[in-house]
């Protein structure tokens, strides 16, 4: 109250009320994104190669199935409970996951280049992915030959270990932001060039390595979605706590400091967080491009810089747009599986190109 | 002012950094609160050093900081952000921040916990954005003001924060001659709250003409301390700055220094 009463009121005219305008985007932003992700849900149980059902049939379908505990199902049953839906499921996450990543790099790292890949956490997944399934690495008998989980796993080992790996270069070189973004580039260099030796070595496995790395939600079935979907969207909401601090730290790291934030702590654990996120991504589906890129963007392009707005939305948007172009790796040629990392990027790029081109005026300076 | 306690008292502050460079040393004196107080000395003397002590932006290796009796040594970022704010001689915003935004950041210190800030704040902000003259700009991005227009912003924002001390660093060594005048007119009319506002500045007749009081430093060592009227003056410039200066008065009896002749060793 000391604050308020020793400063003087110099008009009493109507007061412009931005908390109001900012919560009433907010609710707003919150009831598009919703609205799109159901929509494209709805779509993506409805839409599929084999067979198109109607609105009500599927949903009839997945009350039925699930009424039924997802035993003894039909035909559209199948369909939509134990194909689409946790399909749908995990591209869901995945787009949430991806874009609040990206969303908290492109903060921490104040750089709006940057992808959830940055800290070379794709390079360490992929490498660790193509060892697996080039040269049937099992962990000792672990994990039975070619199961999803081992590519998971090692892919989760390999992302955090290239993480851990950039993180440790990063300190040691002073730990600025800049130093993250170069130690992030090196080691991912690193890591790719080892995965292209193992792939001149890897003979016929070459293409179900590539499929990996092309990234694609063929493969999910519902005991995969729960490893995915839980921990990331819990990881994701977790980040909102800190969508006010992450506003801080783009007055730089000296500001953010003398207002009363430990920046160097705060931007150890947003990076953790976000690492560990764009790793359980990519464990399952495969480096996906773009999403982590652009959806943050197209959030600050239409709502501003401030992380309270763009961060809930970029988790909405991500998850349609990825549900988008899953939906479309399906059903563009019918009998093949386009890659959804392609497919993103190829939707994502004249998007963003045409926002870039005309409001991207607010990134100068 | 009003108590004879001091604001901000420096103990024996001493910075020696991890690369044997001693940029601070024992330094104390202590300045009363509602004073306008210009840090004067040549580049490298240890004003940012120092002034970074004081909001713990830098740990000193010795001696003790202390603010309405207060060490802040021993007080967490937090609690250091509501007592004293720091205006950066220049400051970007990433990913468009606008002007309101950016004012509205200085009240992180009061709102941690909290995801939205409170009308109380909102009504705050805008006085202060309408008392700095940056009403109108309120919602550009920052990054498209101008060098003068951005300074007034930062003023703000760091009032906002509501501390005790001020800390403003080189705030006019990007503007024009009317726009420094106009920088120092707010911080001046700032200090009337019980509020102190410590500028480091280059320009010594600016800072002998609106600051109330001069504290002088060279190589890391404080040199004098007073009003800047008596402490200005030829011997110490040329003793300061190894530079044979003019110090006179004009017509309305402000101070001015006009500098002659390098009389030190030639760096070239």
């Amino acid at each position: 109250m000391k604050a308020e009463g020793r400063l003087a009121r110099l008009h009493d005219g109507p007061i412009r009320d931005r908390i109001s305008i900012k919560r009433h985007r907010l609710a707003f932003s919150l009831a598009f994104g919703t609205a799109a992700v159901v929509l494209m849900l709805l779509t993506a149980l409805c839409l599929g190669p084999t067979k198109i059902i109607s609105v009500p049939d599927a949903l009839g379908a997945l009350v039925s199935a699930i009424s039924k505990h997802g035993q003894n199902l039909n035909e559209n049953e199948l369909l939509v409970y134990s194909s689409r839906l946790p399909r749908a499921l995990a591209a869901m996450a995945v787009g949430v996951g991806l874009s609040v990543a990206g969303a908290i790099y492109q903060a921490i790292i104040r750089n709006p280049l940057v992808d959830p890949y940055i800290m070379g956490v794709s390079a360490g997944a992929g490498t660790a992915a193509v060892a697996v399934i080039a040269f049937e690495f099992t962990f000792f008998g672990l994990f039975a030959a070619h199961s999803i989980y081992l590519t998971a796993f090692t892919a989760l080992v390999g992302g955090l270990l290239a993480f851990a790996c950039t993180m440790l270069v990063a300190e040691r070189a002073g730990g600025t932001t800049n130093s993250y973004v170069l130690s992030g580039v090196v080691i991912g260099l690193l890591f790719s060039a080892t995965q292209t030796v193992m792939l001149v070595f890897a003979g016929t496995a070459v293409t179900s390595a590539l499929q990996w790395l092309f990234g694609s939600f063929s493969n999910i079935t519902w005991n995969q979605v729960w490893v995915i979907l839980v921990p990331v969207l819990a990881l994701s909401l977790l980040s909102l706590r800190w969508a006010k601090e992450l506003n801080l730290v783009l007055l730089g790291e000296d500001q953010a400091r003398q207002l009363g934030l430990n920046v160097r702590r705060f931007d150890r654990l947003m990076l953790i967080l976000a690492s560990l996120i764009s790793s359980l991504c990519v464990a399952f589906c495969g480096i996906i491009g773009f999403v982590g890129l652009v959806v943050p963007h197209l959030c600050r392009m239409t709502l501003g810089g401030d992380h309270r707005l763009v961060m809930p939305l970029s988790m909405l948007l991500g998850a349609a747009l990825l549900l988008a172009a899953d939906l479309a790796a399906r059903m563009l040629l019918p009998g093949y599986e386009l890659p959804v990392g392609a497919i993103t990027t190829i939707i994502g790029v004249p998007v963003f190109a045409y926002l870039l081109v005309s409001r991207g005026k607010m990134y100068e300076g | 002012m009003k108590d004879d306690k001091p604001l901000l008292e420096l103990k024996h502050l001493d910075k020696v950094y991890e690369d044997g460079y001693h940029a601070v040393r024992d330094v104390s004196y202590s300045l009363p609160s509602g004073l306008l107080v210009g840090l004067i000395g040549p580049n490298g003397c240890g004003k940012t050093t120092m002034m970074k002590c004081i909001n713990r932006m830098h740990d000193p290796t010795g001696g003790d900081v202390l603010i309405d009796g207060e060490t802040v040594l021993r007080k967490t970022p937090a609690e250091v952000a509501k007592l004293v704010a720091n205006v950066p001689a220049e400051m970007k915003a990433s990913f468009g921040l606008t002007v309101f935004e950016t004012v509205m950041l200085g009240r992180y210190p009061y709102l941690q916990n909290v995801w939205w800030e409170t009308h109380e704040d909102e009504s705050l902000v805008e006085d202060t954005l309408k008392k700095f003259g940056v009403y109108q700009l309120q919602d550009r991005p920052l990054n498209m003001l101008s060098s003068g227009e951005r300074q007034r912003v930062l003023i703000a924002k760091a009032y906002v924060q509501n501390p005790r001390l001020m800390l403003v660093d080189e705030p006019t060594s990007h503007l024009d001659m009317k726009y420094k005048l106009d920088v120092m007119e707010y911080l001046r009319a700032m200090v009337k709250q019980d509020m102190t506002v410590l500028v480091a500045e280059h320009d010594i007749s600016l800072m002998a003409r609106y600051c109330d009081l001069c504290v002088i430093m060279k190589k890391g060592s404080l040199v004098a301390i007073g009003d800047p009227k008596k402490v200005i003056t030829e011997a110490l410039i040329s003793d300061v700055y190894e530079v044979n200066a003019s110090v006179g008065f004009d017509r309305d009896g402000e101070i001015f220094v006009l500098p002659k002749r390098y009389i030190g060793k030639t760096q070239l």
